[in-house]
């Protein structure tokens, strides 16, 4: 896949002209610039405003042609009908990549689509490839370039995740809320308009990049269904890809008069397509930040048998319920663990539990280590492919690494529901950040385990 | 249309082109799947009350006539349908209701005669069909026919064209799959043929971008085979 090395100075640009830029940095190209600031973006950045000398302490300059030195990437805030003047600048300074951030194009009817073609053929005419319009940007968490959300602790160590997104605000918030339950991210893209890159020609990027082992989409609609699904085919048996997908199939089928079109017509083709390439589906933002957490996983499970230790009854009953829906097993564990397990909890608990599967210890007296749950998950690990664990102690980072170490040696998923939520919230985001799943109710790990399951088995099979 | 065998598809395309039609008949239809080897139940058609009789002798009884007219799409409804006829006198007397109910009731409608078909024996009734995405063309489903389809929309879409997984999925999807594996001391169907006719059908479309829809509704499935015994085709818009 070298056709996606082009794209590899709009992700890892060494010098950025932000046009539009000003000191008021709550909107616009201020709010961008000091994003770049902000992340310590790890290289050189010319803010481009004809009526200001300096902002945010840097110089600046009355258009991108003034500016001394190479520019990479030009970022452009500026209203959209100036927005041709700016990429034909930008084509003289020699710049081959630009995001356009204006709104005001396709997405307001007629005169935008206008607008929008007016630009894409003085882009194509000076040899520029862009972003947008209509969009947040790009992040790149190596090289410190986040304009999709500036605020966010997105740069506390990069990531595996990709992301690309056909709207801000789930861009935005799969970044953020992400982040907050321990994902890191390599790439984020906020794909706008597409008028000119699309969600095609990001995948096929992603699909190549050394630093990207999942990835996470929401689409409203691709321009080249054909050529998407076979990126997805061709992408997704080495990089789970997990796709969003809302709204209903753009033009959908055409007029229907037989049998057969109506009642395609009424169904998710897009979702058919998207599963015979083999992403996985997601049907909300939490979904989508619960899959990627999932894959996150270093390891995937070799079957769909499940084992289950828990201080909590309800919670052990709960998974017992869904599991089955989901086509998870939960076989009843051999003479000889359950053996194993009453040596191990003997002397700890209050009266000897269920030993089947649910394993259920109750409440062993020096709970506070999470030992008993180590040791139980590493008996019951033996006859599973892959275990939950809900569990009261504190999620620390002793613990983490040991449940991590544990994954390792075994080379099955482990996942971990706190038996308080709210007061692990850190210690949750601690243990995804070492690849170890947490939710906060046992029904979203099993739900995330099932679909590592059928794309482990489906991955068999291509 | 004759009964020779020797209809081309693009004999089939022209006419219909030339009429300004976009539907082909049921008898076209077949003709057309059959050039692609997909078992089709014969049918033929007649354009005489004592063809029908012979065409009826040639195939055995018990047979069924259906009216042959692109204006009529229903044609259970509009009364263009006999079934299980055994003897040549009954052949007769259908043949002339027939004419005579829809030239009374459809006076405007284009005849081109009476199919004629035998009786196909019962088996599972499925449905196999196409139609196209604007995003992803051409789109294949497989589902239970009769009233599984109709109420319950029990079917399944894959992509065309179909990986031979595809079909195997597709079958299987289906929530009345263990209809097809025999139930309550029924046979089980041969479910490798069915995914074999979803192949050879993707492979139809794939070989004639023309058509933009096909339902072939009924298809009987049976333990030994499965057999199309309505079928229609809907061609693009002619250039």
């Amino acid at each position: 896949m070298t056709g996606s090395q082009p794209l590899e100075r709009l992700f890892r640009p060494s010098s950025i002209a932000i046009v539009g830029a000003s000191n008021y940095t709550q909107k616009g190209g201020g709010f961008l610039l000091n994003g770049l600031v902000t992340n310590g973006f790890k290289g050189t950045l010319y803010p481009v405003n004809p009526r200001e000398s300096e902002i945010l302490g840097l110089r600046s300059y009355s258009t991108v042609t003034d500016i001394p030195g190479k520019i990479d990437l030009a970022i452009i805030a500026v209203s959209a009908r100036l927005v041709p003047q700016v990429l034909s600048e930008c084509g003289q300074k020699g710049i081959r990549f630009a995001v356009v951030h204006s709104a005001g194009f396709a997405e307001v009817g007629t005169q935008g689509e206008a607008l929008e073609k007016e630009m894409l053929d003085i882009a194509q005419h000076s040899g520029i490839r862009f972003v947008g319009p209509n969009c947040m940007g790009l992040c790149c968490t190596e090289v410190g370039l986040n304009t999709i959300r500036p605020s966010s602790r997105l740069l506390d160590g990069s990531g595996c995740v990709a992301f690309l997104g056909q709207s801000g605000w789930v861009s935005e918030n799969f970044i953020g809320m992400g982040n907050d339950r321990g994902l890191r991210f390599s790439k984020v893209v906020s794909v706008g308009n597409q008028a000119d890159l699309s969600i095609e020609d990001f995948l096929e990027y992603l699909g190549a990049d050394a630093q990207t082992r999942v990835i996470g989409c929401y689409i409203e609609g691709v321009k080249q269904g054909r050529k998407f699904m076979q990126l997805v085919r061709q992408i997704s048996p080495t990089k789970p890809i997990i796709v969003w997908k809302a709204g209903r199939t753009e033009a959908g089928i055409r007029a229907a008069s037989s049998h057969t079109a109506s009642l395609a017509g009424n169904s998710n083709i897009f979702d058919v397509a998207l599963s015979q390439s083999g992403a996985v589906i997601a049907h909300n933002l939490e979904d989508l930040i619960d899959l990627a957490i999932g894959f996150t996983c270093p390891v995937l499970p070799d079957g769909n048998r499940l084992g289950v230790v828990v201080e909590a009854g309800g919670g052990g009953v709960a998974t017992a319920d869904t599991h089955e829906a989901l086509g998870l097993e939960m076989p009843v564990l051999s003479k000889a663990s359950q053996k194993e397990l009453t040596n191990i909890l003997d002397d700890s608990v209050v009266a000897l539990p269920n030993l089947l599967n649910p394993v259920d210890i109750v409440w062993p007296l020096n709970w506070a280590t999470g030992w008993a749950t180590l040791k139980c998950l590493r008996v019951v690990l033996k006859e599973v492919d892959a275990a939950l664990a809900i569990d009261y102690a504190p999620l620390n980072e002793r613990l983490a690494v040991k449940i991590a170490a544990l994954r390792d040696e075994t080379g099955k998923p482990i996942i971990i529901i706190p038996g308080d939520s709210i007061e692990q919230k850190r210690g949750m985001s601690r243990l995804v950040r070492k690849g170890v799943p947490s939710f906060s109710i046992p029904e979203r790990g099993l739900k995330v385990l099932a679909a590592m399951v059928r794309y482990a088995n489906g991955r068999r099979y291509s | 249309m004759n009964e020779t065998g020797l209809v081309t598809k693009q004999s089939i395309i022209d006419k219909a082109r030339a009429e300004g039609r976009t539907e082909l008949t049921e008898v076209e239809s077949k003709e057309f799947l059959k050039k692609a080897w997909i078992s089709v139940i014969d049918t033929r058609l007649a354009t005489s009350r004592e063809k029908a009789i012979s065409v009826s002798r040639k195939l055995g009884f018990p047979v069924a006539l259906k009216i042959t007219s692109p204006d009529i799409v229903h044609k259970s409804d509009a009364g263009g349908v006999k079934l299980g006829l055994k003897r040549a006198s009954q052949v007769e007397k259908a043949y002339d209701d027939v004419i005579q109910t829809i030239s009374q009731r459809y006076p405007q409608a284009r005849l081109h005669g009476v199919a004629v078909q035998k009786m196909a024996r019962p088996g599972v009734e499925v449905i196999i069909g196409m139609s196209k995405d604007a995003q992803f063309g051409p789109v294949l489903m497989f589902g239970l026919g009769g009233i599984m389809v109709e109420v319950l929309k029990d079917v399944s879409f894959r992509i065309g064209p179909l990986a031979k997984r595809d079909a195997a999925e597709m079958v299987r999807e289906i929530k009345g799959y263990p209809l097809l594996k025999g139930y309550r001391g029924q046979e089980a169907v041969d479910v490798s043929y069915l995914e074999d006719m979803l192949l050879r059908v993707s492979d139809f479309v794939g070989q004639n971008p023309e058509v933009k829809e096909l339902d072939l509704n009924p298809v009987f499935a049976y333990s030994d085979g499965a057999l199309v015994v309505d079928a229609r085709v809907i061609l693009e818009e002619g250039k």
